[in-house]
């Protein structure tokens, strides 16, 4: 019995001493010994010895054996500083306050998920590819002046016509056009109205958002001063004169080659960002007010 | 119904009610913030007086800074926490109130220093108009925590540090003329050491299970004792630089000496009918399952501290064990009072360090701290003992042994909530 009682007091002391070298530690204090592997202790984080050296040679462009002291610590100098402004830009809570330095921190964590993929560069094929299915990018826009005829069929007017008759008359109307009657004259004998869809010069993009895709389709067949054959429209019947039309200019896939690298990298980089955005999502507890959404 | 019939039924209500709070004790150890640690609030302040002008050092826990927003919000951001402590002190000079000056290069008046892990710093200087009459005022927090203690350090024109205590009835000092601040008296500390024995509910159960324990009047000096060489225990470790890794291990360390305590009652109990059987394997299951839990909620959030409640596990179970099984150790049922003594002596020793108190002046104030909380516990175990021996005159054994283990029950639940819930 004797020897189990003292086999439990052992037992118990060694698990008190246990606890108790977990338990207590020694009191916070300023340290006054730089600890190895690092250079200088600022507020008690380290600057590491490792960064220095390599600092020292991105700055220095040479060994960092071969930089002289007086340099280094002028180097060492401006990282201390560097880590000060760090702290005070914690201290004052800057990333939760600051939207430049939100944009700095989002910019950061985007490189970190980007990394592998930057690391790996397109081959010239990819490029190409990739050039090929985005063509327009690259070159000067088109752009088109033109009128837009339109002869409204059906409806309540005091004479309301049939889309055949409408055809008709818009054939005749584009003859008369091109034998070179003037535009108003030709509005007035066959009551037809500009839609105004579109005025002035406009971008290509502009003309087929405000033309819609049939016309638009049809106005790139248009040359300066051409006139279309009769479209049926859901609006009526309609005939495209072309005043001026200027084609875009595609630049060569080797003049813009280093701007397709930009644009490929970017739209690989996206859906490796969004997968990140997911996860982030996914492990992070996000409570929204009454009444938001996002 | 029969006194055995009786007794059986409070055994079985103490058992459920310490299986009830079990699982009451696991979801606390695992909801978030439960880890703050029943500890009273404190904070710091280095008042430096140099002529007319006044800088004020304010360390504030972090997670003290909950109390500047409403319960169960996120902690603010530093810059309202900074505005709060710049609203809540204030210093006055025989010509008036003293100005907070802007310290330049985008400072503000109130510098926010690079923050410690568990500790926010802020720097102000006041500008006083006259150099006399110096009046310091702290009112950062004692409105939403009345039981916070702001340890402070006085400093006037190059002379040496005084101790002061800011507290919710004190939260004004005037300053005397010439460079010796006043100290705060020994009899403060004596008094803080009494309240604090007294004012919460889990010191009072560690009083409640001495009580249990004495049998005899000689076991008020084992109490004393036990006490005392925990709290010089711990002036001992703080000498030595040592202190608490967390503060709310001290608020587990009281859980646990309760339980200790609780458990040594029932293995010390007085001749009488034995508790049934099952009672007893049902408190033996639900302290190994508490304990296994412990260890290793405490594995997934720090290996180091899943060991300390290991240690302090093997070191309670032996403890427990020893105590019924060699008369001669009986004394050792006490152990826990010294554990706790440990524990709560480290706290105002770790608050003085964090000011760099210099020993000399640290050492007497620990005493008097210690010497209050070990007085009035002991005093208090001396009355309830002296009432209980009058009141026992005309109670009947059996009742005596039912009070103790419905009593000892009660500390083992409540002692293993306490424990279980601020280790994390």
């Amino acid at each position: 019995m004797r020897t189990l009682v003292a086999l439990a007091l052992v037992a118990g002391l060694a698990g008190l001493g246990v606890a108790g070298a977990v338990l207590f530690r020694p009191f916070d204090r300023t340290p006054t010994a730089v600890p190895p592997g690092d250079v200088a202790l600022v507020n008690g984080a380290p600057i590491l010895t490792n960064d220095f050296m390599i600092e020292v040679e991105a700055v220095e462009g040479q060994p960092f054996a071969d930089v002289a002291p007086a340099v280094r610590a002028r180097i060492l100098h401006e990282m201390i500083d560097e880590e000060l402004m760090v702290q005070r830009a914690l201290a004052l809570d800057l990333p939760e306050q600051d939207t430049g330095v939100r944009a700095s921190l989002v910019g950061g964590v985007k490189a970190l998920v980007t990394a592998p993929i930057q690391a790996e560069p397109p081959t010239d094929d990819e490029l190409r590819a990739y050039y090929a299915a985005h063509r327009g990018h690259y070159g000067t826009k088109g752009s088109m002046t033109l009128t837009d005829l339109v002869l409204h069929v059906g409806g309540s007017g005091d004479a309301p016509q049939s889309v055949s008759q409408a055809l008709a008359d818009a054939a005749q109307a584009a003859y008369e056009l091109r034998s070179g009657a003037a535009l108003d004259t030709v509005e007035q004998h066959f009551g037809m109205a500009d839609s105004g869809k579109v005025s002035g010069v406009e971008q290509d993009f502009a003309a087929k958002a405000h033309l819609g895709a049939k016309l638009y389709a049809v106005a790139l067949t248009l040359g300066d001063g051409q006139v279309s054959e009769p479209i049926a429209d859901a609006d009526g019947v309609h005939l495209l004169v072309m005043q001026h039309r200027q084609a875009p200019i595609f630049t060569d896939y080797d003049a813009v080659r280093n701007n397709v690298y930009a644009d490929y990298a970017l739209a690989r980089q996206t859906p490796a960002e969004r997968a990140n955005l997911r996860l982030l999502r996914r492990k992070a507890d996000i409570v929204l007010a009454p009444g938001q959404s996002e | 119904m029969t006194l055995r019939a009786t007794r059986q039924s409070a055994l079985a209500l103490a058992a459920a009610i310490l299986w009830l709070l079990a699982p009451a004790a696991v979801r606390a150890a695992a909801a978030p913030g439960a880890s703050g640690g029943e500890t009273a609030h404190v904070s710091y302040s280095r008042w430096t007086v140099d002529g007319a002008s006044v800088r004020l050092d304010f360390l504030l826990p972090r997670t003290a800074a909950r109390g500047f927003v409403a319960p169960g919000a996120p902690l603010p951001f530093t810059s309202v926490v900074a505005a709060a402590v710049a609203a809540n002190v204030a210093v006055e000079s025989a010509g008036g109130a003293c100005e907070a000056i802007d310290q330049g290069e985008g400072a503000g008046r109130i510098y926010v220093m690079a923050p410690t892990p568990t500790l926010y710093r802020f720097e102000i200087i006041f500008a006083c108009p006259r150099a006399d009459g110096i009046v310091l005022h702290d009112h950062v927090l004692f409105a939403r925590f009345p039981d916070q203690v702001n340890y402070a350090q006085v400093r006037i024109d190059g002379g040496g540090p005084a101790i002061q205590l800011f507290t919710q009835g004190r939260q004004t000092l005037a300053l005397p003329a010439g460079n010796r601040p006043p100290q705060a008296s020994l009899l403060r500390f004596a008094m803080q050491g009494a309240e604090g024995v007294t004012g919460q509910a889990d010191r009072l159960c560690v009083v409640f299970g001495l009580l249990l324990l004495v049998r005899r009047w000689r076991d008020l000096g084992a109490v004393a004792i036990a006490l005392g060489a925990g709290y010089l225990a711990s002036i001992a470790m703080a000498l030595g630089g040592l202190g608490l890794s967390d503060r709310s291990w001290s608020g587990a360390v009281t859980g646990l000496a309760v339980l200790l305590l609780g458990a040594g009652a029932l293995r010390l109990r007085p001749p009488g009918p034995a508790p049934p059987r099952g009672w007893r394997i049902a408190a033996i299951v639900a302290l190994s399952v508490m304990l296994t839990a412990a260890v290793a909620i405490g594995a997934v959030k720090d290996p180091s501290e899943a060991l300390a409640v290991g240690g302090l596990a093997v070191f309670g179970a032996a403890q427990v064990w020893v105590v019924g099984a060699d008369a001669g150790l009986r004394w050792i049922a006490f152990a826990p009072a010294a554990l706790f003594a440990l524990s709560d002596g480290a706290l105002p020793a770790q608050d003085l360090a964090t000011l760099k108190t210099p020993a000399a002046q640290a050492v007497p104030r620990l005493l008097a701290y210690d010497l209050g909380a070990t007085v009035v516990a002991a005093l208090l175990v001396a009355i309830a003992v002296a009432g209980l021996w009058l009141a026992a005159r005309r109670i009947a054994a059996a009742r005596r042994a039912l009070a103790i283990d419905l009593g000892a029950a009660s500390l083992i639940g409540l002692g293993l909530f306490w424990f279980v819930s601020r280790i994390y």
